[in-house]
């Protein structure tokens, strides 16, 4: 058993993990690393038996507030750490299992299935742009937009400001998922999050005076009527949906493409049996999901995979490593649009399951079926470069796409 | 009239353990130590089914008609 690279980051690692995720699963399915100071889990069996585990917690803010920020820095950044103690994300029961109750209702299948409308429409209209052109870049003419633009519609944020709180997700998604060679993290992520946070509170009176059809004076009528939430419940709330709303899926598209371009047999076959786009997309997710991993701390003493973890302790689940697992996928570095049953991590699992998982596959669904009828001839014309984050997984813009 | 009465079934290799059936019906489902839901009540009127049914992310639990 050889020595483990501790630098999650080097760009080797970074630009293709696979290698490295198998000698993790084979060598050190649960290693302490001494630069991320904390434990590793690269096996799908790990990696499940952690998002399953209640105590296995996800609250990673309130110990990284209190034990890794000066006293000087937790007054400074007082208002990062209350908007991020309140995402849901970051919650465990009994506050977790209150607030997802309330937003799974407005995330089911059924609810998701009503927007396909609007999903559509964006689409069309997206892509009605590129018509005529020879070249695109995927992130900035579709993938960060789209999105962006279907859950602000959703929570009922206004189109003309869908700019806007692009550059606060950037702000907030440096913090959380571990950018590299960002000093001012923290005064960035604050920075956005009062202008986010600004915002949305101008949105928030706007329909004190008059509700609309939307999400937020939805959530504002479910506060009016439950008196264990607060305005700022609200207002966070809406931060964390426009926020997760796009990010993940304007990766998710970008990776999925991509992968598919460097794969032309796999992209003719999906372009010729449009039956397979479901599996596909999930094998998009398994492949290169927009998260190699999520953070949990150790509720208690255990054991996993012969090291002993204790209380208190980080651990990083890598649900990349565990989607490449061989011991449950088969060819697990092959990508097979067609793969099912295709039991991948992507959205997490357990209490934790992704709630915008329903809209995400809604949104690759219609823009993938759109996309590979309406430009057959697609094409890369850079090399996939990707971007050195810990926990996301995220290709470097610009992502040139040449459409003749 | 008489009401049909319905089981619920959770497809186990759609189940992600998220637990809302649990949430809504704890008489009713239950979690396996596999991370899956189980059905273990008793026959259910079919819109009390269809209602936990609707909240499962990732439509995990299907209807059974009793008769």
């Amino acid at each position: 058993m050889g020595k483990i690279n501790d630098d999650l980051l080097d760009p080797e690692i970074v630009q293709n993990p696979s290698p490295y995720y198998k000698v993790l699963r084979e060598e050190h399915p649960c290693y302490w690393n001494e630069r991320w100071r904390g434990w590793v889990l690269s096996r799908y069996e790990d990696v499940y038996g952690a998002l399953h585990s209640t105590d296995m917690l996800a609250d990673r803010i309130t110990p990284f507030f209190r034990h890794r920020l000066s006293a000087e820095e937790q007054r400074r950044f007082a208002l990062t750490y209350e908007v991020l103690h309140s995402f849901v994300v970051f919650l465990d029961p009994p506050r977790h299992t209150h607030l997802r109750r309330i937003f799974s209702r407005a995330f089911t299948p059924k609810a998701v299935s009503t927007m396909r409308g609007v999903v559509e429409g964006y689409v069309q209209e997206f892509f009605a742009n590129w018509d005529g052109r020879d070249v695109v870049d995927l992130n900035k003419d579709f993938a960060y937009p789209f999105p962006a633009n279907v859950i602000a519609s959703i929570i009922g944020a206004p189109r003309e400001d869908v700019h806007r709180f692009h550059g606060w997700a950037d702000g907030l998604t440096n913090l959380l998922l571990a950018g590299v060679g960002e000093d001012q993290r923290m005064d960035r992520a604050q920075d956005a999050l009062v202008e986010f946070k600004a915002y949305l509170k101008g949105l928030y009176d706007e329909r004190l005076k008059q509700p609309r059809d939307d999400m937020m004076s939805w959530l504002m009528e479910v506060e009016q009527n439950d008196p264990t939430l607060t305005e700022d419940d609200v207002l966070h709330s809406c931060i964390l949906l426009l926020n997760a709303g796009h990010e993940t899926t304007q990766d998710l598209i970008c990776n999925t493409l991509t992968t598919l371009l460097e794969l032309p047999d796999q992209m003719d076959l999906l372009r010729e049996n449009p039956q397979h786009m479901k599996t596909g997309i999930e094998e998009g997710l398994r492949f290169n999901g927009p998260l190699k991993g999520t953070m949990r701390i150790a509720g208690k003493d255990m054991e996993i995979a012969g090291s002993r973890v204790r209380e208190g302790d980080r651990l990083l689940l890598l649900m990349g490593a565990a989607n490449r697992d061989p011991a449950k996928f088969e060819n697990p570095e092959q990508f097979d649009v067609t793969r099912n049953p295709n039991p991948h991590l992507s959205f997490s699992h357990g209490l934790h399951f992704c709630l915008g998982a329903p809209l995400a596959r809604m949104e690759m669904e219609i823009a993938f079926n759109e996309l590979l009828r309406r430009f057959p001839k697609m094409h890369l014309l850079s090399e996939v470069k990707w971007d050195p984050r810990i926990l996301g997984r995220s290709i470097e813009a610009p992502i040139n796409i040449a459409l003749q | 009239m008489e009401t049909k009465r319905f089981r619920a079934r959770v497809n186990p290799d759609l189940c992600v353990g998220s637990t809302m059936c649990i949430l809504e019906m704890p008489d009713a489902f239950r979690m396996r130590a596999d991370g899956h839901a189980e059905f273990v009540g008793d026959a259910l009127d079919p819109d009390t089914v269809r209602d936990v049914a609707e909240l499962c992310p990732v439509s995990a639990i299907e209807l059974i008609n009793e008769d």
